[in-house]
């Protein structure tokens, strides 16, 4: 090995591995050292089906992929890409939002003619957070090929199933439109994950659409519920903060005061009062311009308030919410969000 | 001398809260890390949380919680590895602009195909850009073993690509 081949390699190396690692999920998470339970794992919290009605649950779900698939002209293969060689490589994407959850081992889309994947892709990923076991969406978006690439998966659920009832595909053009799957896809019981393979005809517009070793998850209780262990959680909007000095502020939103038992807010919010404070306040401040009165030092937050915080110095720190009950002074349930300001 | 954290047992602990920090910054690096040491995207999270989950029970006096996670993150993805010896799976390249072609992608297999520990004094290098000192620590070998097999590794990846 000489010198000159190591400098030839070295930079194709690095711009090797800066690519892959880009490729890589890094979602944001917050440490939480309770024992980890993988998604599909996870036994239904608010529905515990008979061993008749969750058999009766696969079987439909097993029909319906199979009916997909029998009703798939293309079964043995979506149309690739009309440009040899550009066809996308098959390769596993992996989302998540707090309402949804994705992985498959492939997605393909074909718009007219043209294969489009997200694997691999900067993606903007996003859910309508919708009515908690009503309605919510998977919203993908990115750009491929020079034009930008859509895929929206729309969900409803009767509050004892979850399944999509559209989906949707940009059509592949600049000035594009759309490509629609109408019909119910992945019906599966609340807190359970649909696996299966997916192979789909447009049913408005020309297109295809295959998901290989699909696993989905709809409605995803919130994180504070996922592995609490006492009878109330606090549900904050941002698992982290990231600011950077001179930034007008960020809002948090209003945490919800969750009771375990059904995730959902607690019936009596007057009856809990909030705490907020930042371990170091020389990186980043309470602000309270949409507080109404102002927050005064000795008043606490009502269920339903809004936190901002203002940028300080540079640094981490976390900021620590504290529900209390307001009878007896109780701490019920505490949440750290870590700020970042950059 | 090394630094001391009280163990960070207590929920609300402000050491529980350091680790937390420790965590919400170290974690995108750690899951690529952990992706390119196994060449599996898939794999990545969870390595990284076994990783986190090593370094947080020894939280107090560990000197340097970065080095601490990079070896827990080596020995994590040699463990993977050799459970899922049999299984090969490539991470995806990232298309860009000036995508190389065939010849990026004979790389990739090549790094792919690479032993554990000459994969990872080559991720080591090139993407944490490591000096051969600190590689040698998150390897648990001396600098000489990592001069050894980076320069196996390269001769390797300069034949293969070659062909």
């Amino acid at each position: 090995m000489t010198q000159s081949t190591a400098d030839e390699l070295e930079p194709r190396l690095r711009e090797l591995f800066e690519r892959q690692a880009a490729g890589i999920d890094t979602s944001a998470r917050v440490w939480d050292d309770a024992p980890m339970v993988r998604a599909d794992e996870i036994a239904p919290r608010r529905r515990s089906p008979s061993a008749l009605v969750a058999a009766v649950s696969v079987a439909a779900a097993v029909l319906l992929v199979v009916g997909i698939v029998a009703a798939s002209p293309a079964r043995d293969g979506v149309t690739v890409g009309s440009q040899p060689g550009a066809t996308p490589t098959p390769a596993p994407v992996r989302v998540a939002t707090p309402q949804v959850t994705m992985a498959a081992g492939a997605v393909l889309i074909d718009a007219e003619g043209t294969t489009f994947s997200p694997a691999g892709r900067s993606l903007d990923v996003h859910s309508d957070p919708g009515t908690p076991n009503r309605y919510t969406t998977l919203e993908l978006g990115w750009n491929e090929r020079g034009v930008d690439m859509r895929l929206f998966i729309y969900f409803a659920s009767d509050g004892h199933d979850w399944w999509a009832n559209e989906i949707r595909t940009y059509n592949g053009h600049a000035a594009g439109n759309w490509i629609y799957y109408d019909g119910t896809f992945f019906r599966t019981p609340l807190g359970s994950t649909y696996t299966g393979e997916v192979n789909l005809p447009a049913t408005r517009g020309r297109g295809h659409l295959q998901l290989t070793g699909l696993r989905l998850r709809a409605f995803v209780p919130p994180a504070a519920c996922e592995h609490a262990a006492s009878k109330y959680a606090l549900d904050i909007a941002y698992a982290r903060v990231e600011m950077a000095r001179g930034d007008a502020g960020f809002g948090l939103g209003a945490p919800r005061l969750l009771d375990t038992a059904t995730c959902t807010p607690v019936a009596d919010a007057a009856a809990y009062e909030l705490d907020a404070r930042v371990v170091d306040p020389g990186i980043a401040g309470l602000a309270n311009y949409t507080l109404s009165p102002p927050l005064a030092a000795d008043r606490g937050f009502n269920l339903g308030d809004s936190i901002d915080l203002a940028p300080g110095a540079a640094g981490s720190t976390i900021l620590r919410i504290t529900a209390h009950r307001r009878s007896d002074g109780t701490v019920v349930a505490t949440a750290d969000v870590p700020i970042r300001v950059g | 001398m090394a630094m001391t954290r009280p163990t960070p047992t207590d929920l609300q602990s402000p050491a529980r809260c350091d680790f937390a920090a420790f965590y919400a910054s170290e974690w995108p690096g750690a899951v690529r890390l952990a992706g390119l040491l196994v060449q599996d995207a898939r794999a990545a999270e969870d390595l990284a949380q076994e990783a986190f989950a090593r370094v947080f029970p020894k939280w107090e006096g560990v000197e340097n919680p970065h080095a601490y996670l990079r070896v827990a993150i080596v020995i994590a993805s040699r463990s993977w590895q050799s459970r899922r010896r049999t299984e090969q799976v490539k991470l995806p390249l990232v298309a860009g602009a000036s995508s190389t072609g065939l010849a990026f992608d004979a790389l990739a297999d090549a790094v792919a195909a690479r032993p554990h520990r000459q994969r990872a004094v080559l991720v080591l290098r090139y993407y944490a850009d490591l000096r051969e000192s600190q590689i040698a620590e998150a390897l648990g070998c001396r600098p000489g073993t990592v001069k050894s097999l980076t320069s196996r590794a390269l001769a390797v990846l300069r034949k293969e690509v070659e062909q």
